[in-house]
């Protein structure tokens, strides 16, 4: 960012005295070899407010778990208390003091415990104790990993939210160490895609939490009393907070025209991936998306309530709107005579709400109000290559996190990631990821 | 804002630059990537043969394709068009040679009536008096476009030749000014942009094209102009400026010509102008409305009166850096007597330094929310060069504005998404609509002042009837945002509305309402829907939109032909209809219990139902739900251009379009035949339209 970032990051400043609040922290990702796909992903959930304060939850909860299992009396290495205090705001010293915590670590007999800066090291010593109770416990047993992909989001998200500073820069090496470990395709230093890698993480979640779900009625109707008496996570059915977040039901209702007859197949989505054309608005490519479509001549369908081929008409349907809307603009193209994806830098704009057309009828709310929070941008020519930063909105302000680098937008520079009118411009930054969250509004 | 951006960009390769489009007669082409480098402004304010200097162009061409920079923003593109006699622009020392000029008038004045007596224009509906009055072929249009820091005026030929019919589309084209690409080429919708130019550079040779009167040329980016001509046929424009500046020339096409520069260095307002407006039946009044929720009056010709003093200061003396307007203006090609000096000593900036606070008489109207407020500021004794009223709205940006016909209310649209009426006279707002979602971009007022149309980021085109404060109905059709719209003044009438509208999907839209051609309503489960379910879509909206129930009910029960004459009812019968559908709206027969459980409560009628309660405090209409109000379908739907739309006007010989890479297009009115040939079913855009003509595409031009 060099040089213009210093001024950026002044207005920065600027915005946090006076019009962003005191406990919100905004810090940007150190980049470990093109995981801006990961790092830009992150940052939008991470602002994204019910996500977080779930996974935040969450992590309350595993400390919560530690807490128990250390009053029951485990006993406790008292790690690096010399350190605390040390709040690492600057990457370097980040480094330094991990690499300081990690040899104190295994000192103590930690296998790879992250470091966190200033007040989460209370929390690392809190969590001592679990390393150990999990090598006890068996994994099957408790359900509970030792480390997994949530986990290790939790850390990240506590790390950043408990951080002192404001603003700074905070390295992900944990979260990207396991995430590299726990799925082969985001393993070497590639650039991946931003959308695969999302979908990624809110699948991982929703097992990991399943799987703990699962564990735990196991847990309950095996040793009925067992002492870690967990009462409010989540729900009962494999539905997690995920679901209650980015889950939306779409229709593919297929209507015969003689008999009137409608077929319905339900599935479910946690976002929705939409061709997009030159030119075009956000809502129309959704429009598209739920294009209706004629069945007929050779294409007719068999109706059940009819007992024959009938002209028949289909069409997909959003049949419940999530509460997050998480829209993927399908910018890469395979080109079948290159053998290869061609990056569509179309000009799609997207404006800051939106309601869906398009929705079934019988749908929720159907004029669901959406406003967008954050975007996720693809830099650059292909999917192989380039970079993503993330546009996203708090407190009325819009920051762009650019890896490490924050810095203030104004509202109106959305519009340069909107992508370029003419086929043959340059590569452009262009949004790639929308996430747009349910506004309350009462519409009569 | 790019440097962040850019920074991890690849590089780009330098972008392909059309050539150019457009040769002035007897000079060389347009260096398109003459406008890219601002270190070399000073000689490409002269590069036209609009200057009076003679250009040195070679060394503005050259030094500037080095640099090609892509600019990922909209640029604001508009359109302003006055109509003069022909005396009067002639009367001005044309920059043009004068055969090339005469001959090409000579031209106008031989087809105007060669081609009047064939039927086009009656298809066209134009109406007689129009008719006559290109008959006299004494009135010139004259177009002015801005663009990025330039701002064009261009004499339209009114040339039958290419706006008539009177041979099929693609003889014309042929034997035509070849400039008219017909069918084939638009209906390609994104031609690119190279081969269009080989083909319009030959256009140039023939005089068919638009010649260029004027080039102005400023520093800083112009976002918004307004051209008008006073009864003394004085053309007079006033430009707004990113910054928030305000120019106004006065008699820009005669010798006389002057300027004056108000809100020197943002000094009442910095945010940059995003519509300007001379108040209607006033040449001395303007409005301009700024990206930071304010709008400002002015008294244009402030001062103006001892111009005769200071006007010896023309030309390229009188500047000092830091006044970059009117430093420019000298470059412009007008005997510019604006002189900065006097403007300085006019405001002295350290009296009001930044936000002048004149506030003497401060009136405000507000309401519980806080966020529906006008603050409306007037000195009590205005010094010369300071703004009539300071309006200050909510914060939130305004996006346009629109004069109602008698000028005594005034339109804007906000990006909150907000379309307010305001009293102009009183100051106060009258109401505020909400769009469906999304920013309201742009606002047009009907010519009897019955309705207002507002196109915004829904990809809606919304009709609004103040008097009874109600949605009417939106219209779908535009892919993209709706950067423009417009009421076509001469195809508007009795009870029959003709709207344009163009998008930044590239396409051109014209509606009718209630239109000629039966209007179909469609419910937002698609045309394919059968007629009992446009039935239901019908009853459903009924329930809120009393006064389409009579019209729309009928139409599609009647077998969608014999409506006409409901829907061409005149006002009054309108109203009454709608008021006798409200007093039904409980009826059973209106209701329908499937659709609709939630009906519309005693609060909202009591909205919709109020007639000129002006006095009423304030009145928010929220956005209404989807399936409350009917969708209508576009009359035609037409890709215009390769690049987002950014203005459309509608003139007496057609539609004018503006594209946002700068390109400008002069379409002939579809003829009734045009309709009736695609009114079987789907409007996909074909090509009805043809080119009449086109301006110089001008490069793109870094801030």
């Amino acid at each position: 960012m060099g040089v213009g970032s210093s001024t950026a990051s002044g207005k920065l400043e600027k915005a946090l005295e006076t019009e962003l609040p005191d406990d919100e922290r905004y810090f940007g990702l150190e980049n470990f070899g093109n995981t801006c796909y990961c790092s830009s992903v992150l940052q939008a959930l991470y602002f994204c407010k019910p996500f977080r304060e779930r996974v935040l939850a969450y992590k309350k909860e595993l400390l919560k778990r530690q807490q128990e299992l250390e009053s029951n009396g485990i006993s406790e290495p008292n790690p690096g208390s010399s350190m605390n205090g040390t709040a690492t705001n600057h990457v370097s010293s980040a480094y330094s003091f991990k690499n300081a915590f990690k040899g104190m670590g295994s000192a103590v007999g930690l296998n790879s415990k992250k470091s966190r800066g200033s007040s989460e090291e209370q929390r690392s010593e809190a969590m001592l104790p679990r390393s150990s109770v999990s090598t006890r416990i068996s994994k099957g047993s408790v359900g509970y990993d030792k480390e997994n992909l949530l986990t290790c989001l939790a850390d990240l998200f506590y790390q950043i939210n408990t951080q002192r500073k404001r603003i700074g820069s905070i390295a992900p090496k944990k979260f990207i160490e396991r995430l590299r470990k726990d799925n082969q395709l985001f393993s070497g230093c590639m650039h991946q895609d931003a959308h695969e890698f999302l979908n990624f993480i809110l699948n991982e979640i929703v097992e990991i939490l399943q799987r703990e779900e699962e564990a735990k009625k196991q847990k309950i109707t095996k040793k009925g009393r067992n002492s870690l008496d967990k009462t409010d996570e989540g729900s009962d059915s494999p539905r997690t907070w995920v679901h209650d977040l980015f889950e939306g039901l779409l229709t593919n209702e297929v209507r015969c025209l003689s008999c009137e007859n409608v077929t319905q197949r339900v599935e479910s989505f946690f976002d929705l991936s939409v061709d997009i054309d030159q030119n075009s608005s956000i809502t129309s490519c959704l429009r598209n998306f739920c294009s209706t479509e004629l069945l007929t001549k050779h294409d007719k369908f068999f109706c059940d309530a009819c007992c024959s081929l009938q002209e028949a008409e289909r069409s997909v349907r959003i049949k419940k709107l999530p509460y997050i809307l998480a829209l993927h603009l399908k910018r890469f193209k395979f080109m079948e005579q290159y053998q290869r994806y061609k990056k569509l830098s179309y000009r799609v704009v997207f404006p800051l709400q939106l309601r869906l057309f398009n929705v079934s009828e019988d749908a929720e709310d159907p004029d669901r109000l959406y406003s967008l929070v954050a975007v996720v941008i693809h830099v650059g020519s292909g999917p192989n290559h380039g970079h993503y930063v993330c546009l996203i909105k708090s407190y009325g302000r819009w920051i762009l996190f650019d890896d490490e680098c924050v810095e203030l937008k104004d509202e109106n520079d959305l519009e340069a990631v909107f992508g370029s009118s003419f086929e043959m411009g340059p590569s452009s930054d262009a949004g790639y990821i929308l996430f747009y969250e349910t506004v309350p509004v009462n519409m009569r | 804002m790019n440097d962040a951006f850019e920074r991890k960009s690849v590089p780009s390769s330098p972008r392909k630059e059309p050539a150019s489009f457009f040769k002035v007669p007897g000079e060389g082409k347009y260096e398109n990537k003459q406008f890219f480098d601002s270190s070399v402004r000073q000689t490409t304010a002269a590069t036209t043969s609009a200057s009076k200097d003679p250009p040195n162009r070679e060394n503005s061409s050259s030094s500037n394709t080095s640099r090609s920079s892509y600019y990922p923003y909209l640029r604001k593109v508009k359109l302003s068009l006055v109509t003069v006699p022909r005396e009067s622009l002639t009367s001005t020392e044309n920059p043009l040679k004068e055969t090339a000029e005469e001959s090409s008038l000579r031209r106008l004045g031989s087809t105007v009536s060669r081609t009047l007596s064939k039927s086009t224009f009656q298809d066209m509906e134009l109406s007689t008096s129009q008719v006559e009055s290109v008959v006299s072929g004494s009135d010139v249009s004259v177009a002015f476009v801005n663009y990025g820091t330039s701002l064009f005026a261009f004499r339209l030929q009114d040339n039958p030749e290419n706006a008539s019919c009177d041979k099929d589309d693609f003889t014309l084209m042929e034997k035509g000014s070849k400039d008219v690409k017909g069918g084939g080429d638009i209906s390609s919708p994104t031609g690119s942009e190279g081969s269009d130019s080989g083909k319009d550079s030959r256009v140039v040779s023939t005089n068919s094209d638009p010649q260029l009167l004027r080039l102005f040329r400023f520093k800083d980016s112009i976002t918004c102009h307004q051209a008008v001509c006073d009864d003394n046929n004085c053309v007079q424009v006033a430009v707004g400026f990113s910054k928030g500046e305000i120019l106004i020339y006065f008699d820009v096409f005669s010798s006389k010509a002057t300027s004056l520069v108000h809100n020197k260095d943002g000094l009442f307002n910095s945010s940059q102008v995003s519509a300007i407006l001379w108040v209607p039946g006033s040449l001395t009044r303007l409005v301009t409305s700024h990206g930071d929720g304010g709008l400002l009056v002015w008294e244009a010709r402030d001062g103006v009166d001892d111009k005769n003093s200071s006007n010896n200061s023309s030309g390229s003396s009188a500047q000092d850096g830091n006044s970059n307007i009117a430093t420019e203006t000298s470059l412009g090609t007008l005997p510019s007597s604006s002189s900065p000096t006097l403007h300085r000593s006019g405001t002295p900036k350290q009296e009001h330094n930044k936000s002048p606070k004149p506030a003497t008489a401060s009136s405000s109207t507000s309401n519980s929310k806080g966020l529906h407020t006008l603050t409306v500021t007037r000195p009590s004794r205005r010094k010369r060069l300071h703004p009539v009223s300071q309006w200050h709205f909510c914060g939130s940006p305004i996006t346009d504005i629109a004069f109602s016909p008698d000028g005594s209310q005034l339109a804007l649209t906000f990006k909150d998404g907000f379309l307010r009426i305001c009293d102009f006279s009183r100051e106060q707002i009258l109401f505020s609509f909400q769009s469906y979602f999304g920013a309201l971009l742009c606002v047009s007022w009907s010519p009897d002042g019955q309705y207002v149309a507002t196109g915004g980021e829904d990809d809606l085109v919304s009709l609004w009837e103040p008097v009874t404060r109600q949605l009417i109905c939106r219209m779908q059709a535009h892919t993209s945002f709706v950067s423009a719209i417009a009421f076509d003044y001469w195809l508007c009438h009795e009870g029959h509305y003709r709207l344009g509208s163009a998008g930044q999907d590239t396409k051109l839209i014209l509606w009718d309402y209630p239109g000629l051609e039966p209007v179909h309503v469609k419910t937002q489960r698609g045309s394919r829907d059968s007629l009992k379910e446009t039935s239901n879509g019908d009853f459903s909206f009924q329930e809120d939109s009393g006064l389409l129930r009579g019209r729309f009910a009928d139409l599609e029960i009647d077998g969608q032909k014999s409506s006409r004459n409901i829907l061409r009812a005149p006002l009054p019968l309108r109203l009454q209809q709608g008021q006798m559908g409200l007093s039904r709206s409980n009826s059973p027969l209106y209701s329908n219990p499937g659709r609709s459980p939630r009906t519309r409560t005693g609060s909202t009628f009591s909205k919709n139902s109020v007639t000129s309660n002006v006095s009423e405090p304030l009145a928010v209409i929220p956005a209404r739900p989807r399936a409350k109000i009917p969708f209508i379908d576009p009359l035609l739907v037409h890709i215009a251009h390769s690049e987002p739309l950014t203005d459309m006007i509608f003139f007496k010989g057609g539609v004018l379009t503006a594209s946002s890479s700068g390109l400008v297009k002069f379409w002939s009115r579809p003829t009734q035949a045009t309709f009736t040939s695609m009114s079987s079913n789907d409007s996909a855009s074909r090509p009805f339209f043809r080119v009449s003509m086109e301006i110089p595409q001008v490069a793109v031009d870094t801030e």
